[in-house]
């Protein structure tokens, strides 16, 4: 069943559309990512979902009940802001007990209630021997396991978080990543997250939601918004890849002496050019001694980590090729720079140029 | 002495109450007529206050535009206490919205939108988070409104009339004295007034020392 319900919403500001006619269902337990350049409306979609900003038209509901006629304190949902919003003048125990301090007198928990409920959460966030700082006291990557806490004192069904880890360095980015992770299937919450970043998309959320001028342009696995993107927006968005020339016929695309079948981009039966898109790792080199495939010469090759990408020049193409193997595959093969190679795709989807 | 403490004990309420209200609404949010809003609190600073003594004395004077329905109501405000009030009140319009404002806009909507987002009411996010985020800035603004009111010569010797003992503020007393030649007398109350000032410099370092990083928005 759908814990949230966006129909067709749409938002303004000034000139600027941030949103049109958004749909979107999002099912109970899920952990979604909002995905898209700045200025794709992801940031406004998610705080239309919190009642932060109001959508010009359509509605959105939780549980059935429309948002409108509920305020935000009854809709339980837990914000973390991208800058923390932390309290500045009250401790990291403080602001984690503000959420029930101002609950009405009739359901505010006593004092040793909040207390207990405070020290619980702090543990649950591995900040329990920080209790008395004041937030800039804190590191990054503890404010915002301060600012997790404060948004789950609240017992909120729907957590939503913009841009959680963008201001941290990457190594405390992927340590808060797969605890969040946990954190969300260990208290069955629901929840989305707002990113510009893909591979952060990818590696966290259930369902990845990409975005572009206010539209959702495709939604679905990780997998399946990877794998089959269906737009070459959403191709260039989530990583590096390729764009080649290709010739399109009926369901076919060809390029480099190979022929592709289109499976769900049928082009009329006339013959017309179009882009293809092959990502850097679905990029091989055929065999040195072979006379089939696109002709190539290596210009460049960087070492990271555990792949290897390497840079080709191909004849009529303004830039060059990105290919990217592991490091045995890139042993065995013994390239060089300015070595002459052939190349082919062993997946690729075309579109229309 | 007395009139003075009254002109500042009441204008000084005022202009915190006024310029809270003001620097809230213009700092956190969008609405038709800001720019016209942000003038208008600027005014005294652009306008001599002996035109503003002038303007007070066309709206209230015994022959102003509100002169006739005032004398019949039994109401002086020109040559007495409220006029004297009101007159301070408009010179010292800008001192708190003006410190507020720019570290209200500095501070954004955020913090308030947290607390909103926990289920804080208008109030609660007001007294625990709004309040508690400006208090020192709020207190320097309060600090130089005060001193202005006690200090103001111009708008208040318009409208004050210089009845000794009745409509007379401190700095205005400073004057007669000395036109009287009563020069002993008059050094004697303008100590006193330099004692008040010093005083309130003293509190305002201490103010910039202990808590300038959060004044200090207002003054980059």
């Amino acid at each position: 069943m759908a814990v949230i319900d966006i129909h067709a919403v749409s938002k303004q500001f000034g000139s600027f559309t941030a949103l049109r006619q958004v749909n979107m269902a999002i099912k109970e337990g899920e952990l979604v990512a909002l995905l898209g350049p700045s200025g794709s409306g992801k940031t406004t979609l998610l705080r239309i979902i919190a009642g932060l900003e109001f959508a010009d038209q359509g509605h959105v509901s939780f549980e059935g009940v429309d948002a409108a006629t509920n305020p935000m304190v009854k809709r339980r949902v837990g914000f973390v802001f991208q800058h923390y919003a932390l309290f500045k003048h009250m401790s990291v125990f403080e602001n984690v007990a503000f959420g029930l301090r101002v609950m009405p007198s009739g359901q505010r928990p006593t004092n040793t209630d909040i207390k207990r409920r405070v020290e619980e959460l702090l543990e649950l966030v591995h900040l329990g021997n920080l209790a008395g700082r004041f937030p800039t006291q804190l590191s990054g990557g503890q404010r915002q396991r301060v600012a997790l806490a404060r948004a789950l004192a609240i017992e909120p069904r729907v957590l939503l978080l913009d841009e959680p880890f963008g201001a941290l360095d990457a190594r405390v980015r992927k340590d808060l990543r797969r605890w969040l992770r946990r954190l969300h299937d260990e208290m069955g919450l629901t929840s989305v997250f707002v990113t510009h970043d893909q591979e952060e998309a990818l590696e966290l959320a259930d369902r990845v939601v990409v975005m572009n001028n206010g539209e959702i342009i495709q939604s679905g696995t990780p997998t399946e918004v990877y794998d089959t993107p269906a737009t070459p927006f959403v191709y260039e968005f989530l990583g590096n890849v390729n764009r080649i020339p290709c010739q399109l016929e009926g369901d076919h695309a060809s390029f480099w002496g190979q022929s592709i079948l289109l499976e769900d981009l049928p082009v009329g039966g006339q013959k017309r050019t179009g882009l293809a898109y092959v990502r850097p790792h679905d990029i091989e080199v055929v065999d040195g001694r072979a006379t089939m495939g696109q002709p190539a010469i290596v210009r460049h090759v960087s070492m990271l980590g555990s792949i290897v990408r390497v840079d080709l020049a191909v004849e009529g193409a303004e830039r060059p090729i990105e290919m990217e193997l592991s490091r045995t595959k890139f042993q065995q093969l013994d390239l060089r720079t300015n070595s002459a190679v052939h190349l082919r795709a062993c997946q690729a989807r075309a579109f229309p140029a | 002495m007395k009139l003075t403490v009254i002109a500042a004990a009441i204008a000084v309420p005022c202009n915190l109450v006024f310029g809270l209200a003001a620097s809230w609404a213009i700092a956190k949010f969008e609405f038709v007529g800001k720019n016209v809003l942000i003038t208008l609190i600027d005014l005294p600073f652009s306008v001599s206050p002996v035109i503003a003594g002038l303007i007070y004395v066309l709206l209230f004077g015994a022959q102003g535009l509100l002169g006739p329905w005032l004398s019949q109501h039994n109401i002086q405000i020109v040559f007495a206490v409220p006029g004297i009030v009101l007159a301070t009140i408009f010179v010292t319009f800008p001192f708190v919205a003006r410190e507020l404002i720019p570290l209200m806009q500095e501070q954004g909507t955020e913090d308030e939108e947290a607390a909103r987002s926990l289920g804080a009411n208008g109030w609660q996010t007001f007294f625990r988070v709004t309040l508690p985020n400006i208090r020192w800035a709020l207190l320097y603004g309060v600090l130089l409104c005060n001193a202005r009111a006690m200090g103001e010569f111009g708008a208040v010797s318009v409208v004050s009339g210089h009845i000794r003992g009745l409509t007379n503020t401190m700095p205005l007393h400073v004057e007669i004295l000395y036109n009287e030649y009563n020069f002993v007398a008059a050094f004697a109350v303008a100590s006193v007034l330099a004692f008040l000032a010093l005083v309130t410099l003293i509190i305002k370092s201490i103010l910039e020392w202990r808590h300038g990083g959060e004044i200090s928005a207002a003054r980059a």
